[in-house]
């Protein structure tokens, strides 16, 4: 499968009177885009600001942040959620890089994040340094909250392509292609002599608010499946989590950024064969743990031919458990596997236990931090997105300490962060 | 870990927990596995409510077990 | 500059009092320095003294447990003093255990700098150094003339009021502290040069590594006599009145609180949630027996089954990597079982 990204460099996002991409700035027709997220009945309110790198400003109760850009062939994006249930990861991309849209809304039982544009908490996420463009909407009176988040991704999703679609007919800045082959094992080809790896994703699917979609759907029972790493870097896969943290799921700039399946496919032919990738579910029960970790190690050695494995996971702390079920189950077999984790080591970074659970064979686990550090932030004149976040007593303007995991991107599951722990 | 602060003035504690491997790490002593993370002790899949408790008796039945037993450090009993 | 002023601890035999037959001696306080404390006085070059040097037993510490800080703490409550420095023990165990031990009280009691200097293999340092800057030495008294020096550079940094955040650069051992840091390379990158590295057989470390074996506690003995036995719930579950009043905290809280058995039989999925936000608590909710079985225990206590269940349940939310907090929780519904006189706890982790 062949995948083309043609990238459009974003230089500058600015509000004019038709939606238009040239040479780097973006034009957006604000009443255009509302009118066209605000179709959704279900929204009571649809605002549309931009933020751009630099700028003193907070950006409050950010749920998910997604990098617009539509297939050339359809105009649209995101198969079995907006366009319709066709395979992704082939034929050219439009790639708007460097601009993000936020989706941004808040209700109890919601958790979003706090991203600053400045100062220390810039620093920590690779979000300040995206053209933001804020979807702030409000829902309905009765909706229930699981109804406000599919309201909520579908208009963030909307205004995604929309403004993706300004680039239609422009030239891209550069291009880069995206070609694995997947032979099964026993070829003959020059890149088998390099160390076999593959990639295994656990995806949450446990609950209404916190699963991803995959091609729009997402039920609570699967068996670990295999999926071409094209499809998962070109919008098979959405971010569907609401009731947790912004550190405890995979937001859709992640998968569509997926950093293990960008450099593996980086260094592919090189330093290594890349062996494709395998997608797993996140039980909770043991049993079923033991299952899913058992053949997904067996299609990660048999199917794909793989000697090496990198497993990230999403969510929670017994999906510890989960990550720990299929190391053991990968080196049962002789795969060697590195796990990439999260750590919870207490406000102070004290605490004892990183993980919920541990294997004896997990020896090589790469942090992407402690999810409780706490982060002092400056007080800020600008607040966009909420003055507040449900159910915290505090006033956004005002300097505020919280923990990392509540900033878009710091802690990223999938490893697309530079934030780690050191013990000192 | 809390088990443990109640077995150190001699009250027998039995966990229920459908992960027992996490339970090791702390070196939790009685465990009895439960269903799920979500229900540990009910399964609202079962096909009636007479089912789900007579699940849940099972489980609480293990539970008397594991009290009533002498345990050498890590017992652990199975809920299949 | 000020005169930096140094309380200085050693042992019966670097005070010169005696051997091992002196090692159960208690503490005293003699003025001015003795023994390696003449060393730390000549070191400090003029800019400060060792006022007092504290001599005590190697025994003394380990037989006396609860009194032997407090008589430390009497003794130099007489003094006043910036900075206390304890051993260098080397290898010596009682010594660094009593070393670090009397350290960590001044540190916490007196709110001053203290340090102390032991040999990597002194159980001492696996015991203190989280609590208490342990600078590394050599393993026996020949290291102490670079010991010392170390110790005294270090006391007079903490003095001037430095933090330290990189025990290692001061020559210390680790604290154990994870420091939250920005490496040059996005964890995806390290992820895949280290199965490189591990796929090639290179030698290759872990960011994140095993706890620390914990402690196993002997199994209480098991119950006698079910019939006569009273039997508690517990639970990490986070199940509370909806309006929550003692407002636990909704993740890794940081105390218990307890409940009517009744008031949940009455009032059931109407009158209690969980307020665990690390799971999805729906099925709970709709149905609080699937975290704590108060229906089929009910039943089991009407059948004589057991004696009697305890009138009130215990909750927290998610202590699971906590330590500090497991156990104080866990001391508290301890010590409230034993005065309801339980014989056996059910508790439900999640």
């Amino acid at each position: 499968m062949r995948l083309e990204f043609q990238y459009y460099e974003v230089s500058h996002v600015t509000f004019g009177s038709s939606t238009k991409y040239d040479r780097g700035t973006l034009t957006i027709h604000k009443q255009e885009l509302v009118d066209h997220i605000a179709a959704d009945k279900r929204l009571a309110s649809v605002d549309v600001e931009i933020v751009s790198p630099g700028s003193a400003t907070r950006i409050s109760n950010v749920l998910d942040a997604i990098e617009p850009r539509m297939k050339v062939d359809t105009g649209c994006y995101f198969p079995g959620m907006l366009d319709d249930i066709i395979r992704a990861g082939g034929g050219a991309t439009n790639v708007l890089r460097g601009a993000a849209v936020l989706e941004i809304g808040s209700a109890a039982g919601i958790y979003g994040g706090v991203l600053d544009m400045t100062g220390p908490g810039a620093e920590l996420s690779a979000l300040s340094k995206m053209h933001n463009i804020c979807v702030i909407v409000r829902p309905e009176a009765g909706l229930t909250v699981s109804e406000f988040a599919q309201a909520l991704k579908k208009a963030s999703m909307r205004a995604s392509v929309y403004v993706a679609a300004a680039t239609r007919g422009a030239t891209p800045s550069s291009t880069e292609t995206f070609a694995l082959d997947l032979q099964s094992v026993g070829s003959t080809s020059p890149a088998h002599v390099l160390p076999r790896i593959a990639y295994l994703l656990h995806l949450n699917s446990v609950g209404d608010l916190r699963q991803p979609y995959i091609y729009g759907d997402n039920p609570p029972r699967w068996y670990p499946t295999i999926l071409h790493p094209n499809e998962v870097i070109d919008g098979a896969i959405v971010c569907g989590h609401y009731n947790l943290s912004v550190a405890t799921k995979n937001l859709t700039y992640a998968f569509l950024n997926n950093p293990v399946i960008l450099e593996l496919y980086r260094r592919h032919g090189t330093e290594l064969d890349f062996r494709g990738v395998v997608i797993a579910p996140e039980p909770v029960s043991l049993s079923d743990m033991r299952r899913t970790a058992m053949v997904a190690a067996g299609l990660l050695k048999e199917t794909l031919g793989a000697d090496g494995v990198i497993m990230t996971k999403e969510a929670g702390g017994h999906t510890d458990v989960v990550l720990m079920e299929s190391c053991e189950a990968c080196e049962k077999l002789g795969v060697r596997t590195v796990l990439i984790d999260n750590e919870w080591l207490g406000p102070e970074g004290t605490d004892d236990i990183p993980l919920i659970a541990f294997s004896d064979v997990a020896d090589a686990i790469v942090s992407v931090g402690n999810m409780e550090a706490m982060v002092d932030l400056p007080a800020f004149d600008q607040v966009v997105g909420g003055d507040s976040l449900p159910g915290f007593d505090i006033d956004l303007h005002e300097a505020v300490r919280i923990p990392i995991m509540s900033i878009p991107l710091a802690i990223s599951q999938l490893g697309l962060t530079h934030l780690r722990t050191e013990r000192r | 870990m809390l088990q443990k602060e109640i077995e150190k003035v001699g009250i027998p504690a039995v966990l229920v927990t459908a992960l027992p491997p996490a339970a090791r790490v702390l070196n939790a002593s009685r465990i009895v596995e439960g269903v799920r993370v979500t229900n540990p002790l009910g399964d609202p899949d079962a096909s009636s409510a007479a089912v789900e408790r007579a699940i849940r008796r099972d489980i609480v039945e293990r539970c008397m077990q594991a009290l009533t037993r002498a345990v050498e450090a890590d017992t652990r009993d199975r809920s299949q | 500059m000020k005169m930096l002023r140094v309380v200085h601890y050693v042992n019966q035999f670097f005070g010169g009092v005696g051997g091992e037959e002196k090692a159960g001696i208690g503490p005293s306080l003699v003025d001015g320095p003795v023994g390696p404390g003449l060393l730390i006085q000549r070191v400090l070059e003029g800019q400060g003294m060792v006022v007092a040097t504290l001599i005590c037993g190697d025994n003394y510490f380990a037989d006396h447990p609860e009194s032997a800080g407090d008589e430390v703490l009497l003794l130099l409550q007489e003094r006043e003093f910036d900075l206390f420095l304890a051993g260098p023990a080397f290898n010596a165990g009682r010594y660094g255990m009593a070393c670090g031990e009397v350290c960590a009280q001044v540190q916490d009691r007196l709110h001053l700098p203290v340090v102390t200097g032991m040999f990597a293999e002194n159980p001492g340092v696996e015991l203190y150094r989280k609590s208490v800057l342990i600078v590394e030495t050599g393993g026996s008294a020949i290291d102490m003339g670079k010991s010392v020096p170390k110790m005294v550079a270090l006391g007079r940094k903490l003095c001037n009021g430095h933090q330290v955040t990189r025990p290692a650069d001061e020559g210390c051992f680790p604290r154990g502290v994870a420091a939250s840091v920005l490496s040059d390379k996005l964890a995806a990158e390290r992820a895949v040069s280290l199965v490189l590295r591990k796929m090639r057989g290179d030698s290759y470390e872990t960011e994140i590594p095993p706890p620390d074996q914990l402690d196993v506690v002997p199994p209480a003995p098991p119950i006698e006599s079910l019939g006569d036995a009273t039997i508690a719930l517990v639970t990490e579950g986070g199940l509370v009145p909806v309006d929550n009043p003692d407002r636990l905290e909704s993740s890794r809280a940081t105390r218990y609180a307890s409940y009517e058995v009744a008031a949940l039989e009455a009032r059931g999925s109407e009158g209690f949630q969980s307020v665990h936000r690390g799971f999805d608590t729906s099925y709970i909710n709709q149905d609080p027996n699937r975290l704590l079985p108060v229906d089929v225990v009910r039943e089991m206590e009407g059948k004589r089954v057991f004696g009697r269940l305890y009138p009130r349940y215990f909750v927290t939310t998610g202590v699971a990597t906590s330590l500090t907090n497991a156990t104080k929780i866990g001391k508290g519904i301890a010590e409230e079982l034993l005065g309801g006189g339980v014989s056996g706890v059910i508790l439900t982790a999640t």
